[in-house]
């Protein structure tokens, strides 16, 4: 946004202060669409928000809602291990292959759904339902780590998609009969006399209800009227009636043959129930905790429309305290989202594993959640390392930074000594003597996978397309003021100070004097201008405003 | 996609270049006033006046570990009747005495007892016990009954009573992915890396770097409360990583152990806390994870791969430092979120439970056996009770360790323990 724009509509009237329910209008504008376009979908792009002004508020929250494009629906590949005859037919070599086979392929399967589940964020297409899918994967968790069978996280994703903007209730009924989950939370055992509390308990406490609402002794009698729930050989649901337990529970100040079909009908009845949900979705599209009184509006509505989703996201993107001026611009965004988002504003065809893996090592590998709470949100995503990755990422997405520069350690002597920092001489023996970066400390596990990936991709050749000069030609930006002003505009979803825009124009001015071209005459700089406009938006791209939505 | 072929002769005008950003930067200094908005802090290596530069290392046992197989009470009826599929039984477990002995995988620390370099505080807990991981985690790590309400964690208010406000950015540092809240704090906010090799901002030229290192210096922008909150921290976070990204790096890469790291994470996070001890930049705490301890389900080739990691890990790490300057003056603490309940459940596994030792190592460590061992037959649902509030060792490490008032930080005054000499 332009930062003048900001100053006239500051003057404006908007929102009420606090959030407290209200029927005052809001004056729908350019920061008031592209939060809605940012919050409800990834990254919105300029004629994005341009047409989003000129539809008005009710018809964009209609089309987010309502319009769906048409996706063919995934084919899940089920394990097809030979059958136990089969395999002792095999030597133990043969035996062995046939189940590394079986691991690869099944991995396989897991990175490509990932990818093309990225992609669809990338896409633009459906960005409601995918906004509310990565949503629900961080409450009804299960981790790839533990699932091992690739099948049943497809599976799951296929019934948070499903239900997404569906329907909160059917969503609970289908978790607690999905195989994944089912295997996360160890129902596999919980057997009747021989119960095994982890699915009950985190029910409770993370799915549908919260700490507080429910005792130890409804956590104990769930898992008795959960037993026999599991999954049989091809990764599907299975219900074992002898390991169920048939005897009579009391829980949630009920009694009665309790099955795991009565918990959801039970859980779903509590009052704790539609608040729990109401102040997960508000909390996480907002970035802040709703006030008691908006919470209870919003749960009473969730209950009144019987946990139907649509309604209820359609009443919150119309209410005007969720464009209240203390929520727009004032969330960190996840690694996904600034990942998905910096593709987006950047107009690129971005390979969908560089997004999984960017998204990887700034702490949120798709797919798998660290535990069953999910993944925490807001500023917990940053920390000194992740802040200056997403800058790295930015960097490797404009093409100005290689992956073998982020993860090499023998730069410390050439590029910081210009800090002015001398090393020692014990120091620079240090350095002289140093072991092979494979030998060095902590380049394992996901992290060191993700940097794999990041450079087979940038290994294949793969470059971005973009062409800075010609975009901010298109914007009728010339003089360095015009180019910084419309790269943050473009790029960012807050403003920058005016600090930050001096500077900027310094290093633009700079760069350009170096070329030996005047302020305006940028572009006839070719190649050596694309360039400089790409460094800049690396700058621009590793502001704290940029982690911002 | 380095710039090759920009124009060659750009290639030469570094120096003119520098200076020309810097004359630039340095107009606008002067034109601005914000700059006085960056911390103050030593400057690395400013510890040769520290007498008693001393450190905490914390280990987070994420999962609620199974302690009745970390600390085997072997002899005990109450033990061997109801552990059935996991028990560790007499012949296996390492004996410390006629009552309770050592998982085995934990041979290094075995060593570290004979030495007198280990202490458990035995049935470890808090009053009015939670069972969810989630809830209880954030009351050991809050030192707080109602867990997270917004305040700092508790090495962050420990830090604030013991150390003054311009210490280094360094002062709190957590080896791993995202860090607990335990290291949680307004004024001394930690600084978190998995690895120290990629702990930096990489930019294709030094003007750049340059221009980098004041983006965390600006002005406030934002034009509400809610968003002026949220940029004042990320710029905080910008200018700690930007002073500590080349200090950490070159703690890391001058480090020279003594005994070879296991290639996994938690030896290898261990490795990190090391090479900082060693480099003095003033690091005060460090934050350790290890994971792995839900074990509900077939407990006993999960619970012993985490036993053995940790051991390999704490045994490298206590070997590599005892007996060095700095290896005096480091004293490790383990937790967990709670101990699993004392009988197994039905698929070889145990569900949540209450208390449990906490290990606490270190050459000026008083080795032995702190508190009471908690029943096994006398119990509260099933569950261990508490003989040993948890703030106890808090306020040993708080009062006796890093000599600050216990009441600042706990809000009351527990009884210390013996395993730090007064």
């Amino acid at each position: 946004m332009n930062p003048l724009l900001f100053t006239l509509l500051a003057t404006l009237p908007l929102a009420p202060q606090g959030d407290a329910p209200s029927q005052t209008a809001i004056h729908w504008d350019a920061r008031h669409a592209e939060h809605l376009l940012n919050r409800a979908g990834f990254g919105a792009r300029r004629a994005q928000i341009e047409a989003a002004v000129e539809k008005g508020m009710a018809t964009c929250v209609d089309e987010l809602i309502e319009k769906r494009a048409d996706v063919d629906p995934v084919l899940i590949q089920r394990p097809e291990e030979p059958s136990k005859r089969e395999m002792r037919e095999l030597d133990a070599d043969q035996r062995r292959n046939v189940q590394r086979e079986v691991r690869e392929r099944d991995r396989r399967q897991l990175l490509e759904y990932t990818a093309w589940s990225m992609g669809r964020m990338q896409s633009g297409e459906d960005p409601l339902e995918e906004r509310m899918a990565l949503f629900w994967h961080g409450v009804f968790t299960s981790s790839s780590d533990r699932v091992e069978r690739s099948c049943m996280i497809l599976q799951q994703d296929q019934l948070i998609r499903d239900q997404a903007l569906g329907n909160y209730g059917k969503l609970l009924e289908g978790m607690l009969k999905d195989p994944a989950l089912l295997v996360y939370l160890d129902n596999q055992a919980n057997r009747k006399g021989k119960p095994n509390e982890n699915l009950a308990r985190e029910l409770l406490e993370l799915f549908s209800l919260g700490v507080g609402n429910y005792t130890e002794a409804d956590i104990k009698e769930i898992a008795r009227a959960l037993t026999g729930r599991g999954v049989d050989g091809h990764g599907l649901y299975s219900f074992n009636k002898g390991a169920h337990d048939t005897g009579e529970k009391t829980f949630l100040g009920q009694k009665g043959n309790f099955d795991g079909d009565d918990v959801a009908r039970i859980v779903l009845a509590q009052p704790a129930c539609p608040r729990y949900i109401a102040r997960r979705i508000i909390s996480y599209l907002e970035g802040q905790e709703p006030s008691k009184e908006r919470l209870d509006e919003y749960a009473a509505f969730l209950r009144a429309s019987d946990f139907e989703l649509k309604p209820f996201l359609r009443k919150l993107f119309l209410d005007p305290a969720f464009y209240r001026e203390d929520v727009l611009g004032a969330r960190v965004q996840g690694p996904i989202e600034f990942m998905v988002g910096l593709s987006r504003r950047l107009g690129l065809e971005t390979p969908p594993m560089v997004v999984a893996a960017g998204a990887s090592l700034l702490g949120q590998r798709p797919f798998a959640p660290p535990n069953v709470k999910g993944w925490d949100e807001g500023e917990a995503w940053i920390t000194t390392s992740s802040l200056m990755q997403r800058g790295n990422l930015a960097g490797l997405l404009l093409g100005v930074v290689q992956i073998d520069d982020v993860i090499r350690a023998d730069d410390i002597e050439m590029s910081d000594t210009a800090a002015g920092d001398d090393p020692t001489m014990k120091e620079r023996d240090a350095l002289r003597t140093r072991k092979p970066l494979d030998k060095q400390a902590g380049l394992k596990g996901a992290g060191s996978a993700a940097y794999q990936a990041l450079r087979r991709v940038q290994d294949s050749g793969w470059a971005p397309n973009l062409n800075f000069s010609a975009r901010m030609q298109r914007a009728g930006a010339s003089t360095d003021a015009q180019i910084v002003a419309s790269m943050l505009d473009d790029l960012l979803a807050v403003p920058a100070p005016a600090d930050t825009l001096e500077r900027l124009e310094l290093f633009l001015g700079n760069e350009r004097t170096l070329l030996g071209l005047r302020d305006g005459h940028l572009f006839d700089g070719g190649y050596g201008a694309e360039m400089v406009l790409r460094r800049l938006a690396h700058l621009v791209l590793s502001l704290p405003e940029a982690q911002l939505d | 996609m380095k710039n090759e072929d920009t124009n060659s002769d750009e290639r030469g005008s570094g120096l003119d270049r520098r200076q020309l950003l810097a004359a630039g930067l340095g107009a606008l200094a002067l034109a601005n006033s914000a700059q006085a908005r960056i911390r103050v802090f030593a400057p690395a290596g400013g510890e040769a006046g520290d007498a008693q530069p001393r450190t905490l290392v914390l280990v987070q046992l994420s999962g609620g570990n199974d302690a009745l197989s970390m600390v085997v009470p072997w002899a005990d009826d109450g033990y061997n009747k109801v552990r059935d599929a996991i028990r560790i039984g007499a012949k296996e477990v390492q004996k410390l005495d006629d009552y309770r002995g050592l998982h085995p995988e934990l041979k290094q620390l075995r060593k570290l007892w004979d030495k007198r370099h280990m202490a458990i505080v035995e049935g470890c807990s808090y009053p009015t016990p939670n069972r969810s991981h989630f809830k209880s985690m954030e009351i050991w790590q809050t030192a707080s009954l109602s867990g997270r309400t917004g305040g700092d964690g508790w090495i962050g208010r420990m830090c604030d009573a013991a150390f003054p406000e311009g210490a280094a950015p360094e002062l709190i540092v957590h080896v791993g992915g995202a860090a607990p809240y335990s290291v949680f704090s307004r004024t001394h906010p930690a600084i978190v890396f998995q690895t120290p090799y990629s702990y930096k901002w990489v930019a294709p030229e030094d003007e750049d770097r340059e221009l980098y290192k004041e983006s965390g210096k600006d002005d406030m922008g934002g034009e509400s409360k809610g968003q002026k909150r949220v940029l004042e921290h990320l710029r905080g976070v910008l200018n700690d990583a930007n002073e500590s990204s080349l200090r950490i790096r070159r703690a890391a890469a001058e480090y020279d152990p003594r005994v070879e790291y296991p290639a996994e994470d938690f030896a290898q996070t261990l490795k990190v806390a090391a090479a900082l001890i060693d480099a003095r930049i003033g690091t005060r705490v460090i934050s350790v994870e290890l994971g792995g301890f839900d074990t509900h389900n077939n407990q006993r080739p999960a619970h012993d791969a985490c036993m053995r990691r940790l051991d390999a890990g704490l045994g490298a790490f206590l070997n590599d430092i005892i007996g060095t300057q700095a290896g005096r003056d480091v004293i490790v603490v383990c937790f967990s979120e709670f101990g699993r309940r004392v009988k197994e459940n039905g698929s070889r596994g145990t569900d949540h439970g209450v208390a449990a030792p906490m290990l606490v190592f270190g050459e000026q460590v008083k080795g032995g056996l702190y508190g009471e061992h908690p029943s096994l037959t006398d119990l509260m649902d099933g569950d261990l009770r508490m003989t040993t509030d948890f703030s106890s060792v808090y306020g040993t490490v708080i009062e006796k360790w890093f000599k600050a008032e216990q009441e600042k930080v706990l809000d009351a005054q527990y009884p210390t323990l013996g395993f730090v000499e007064a």
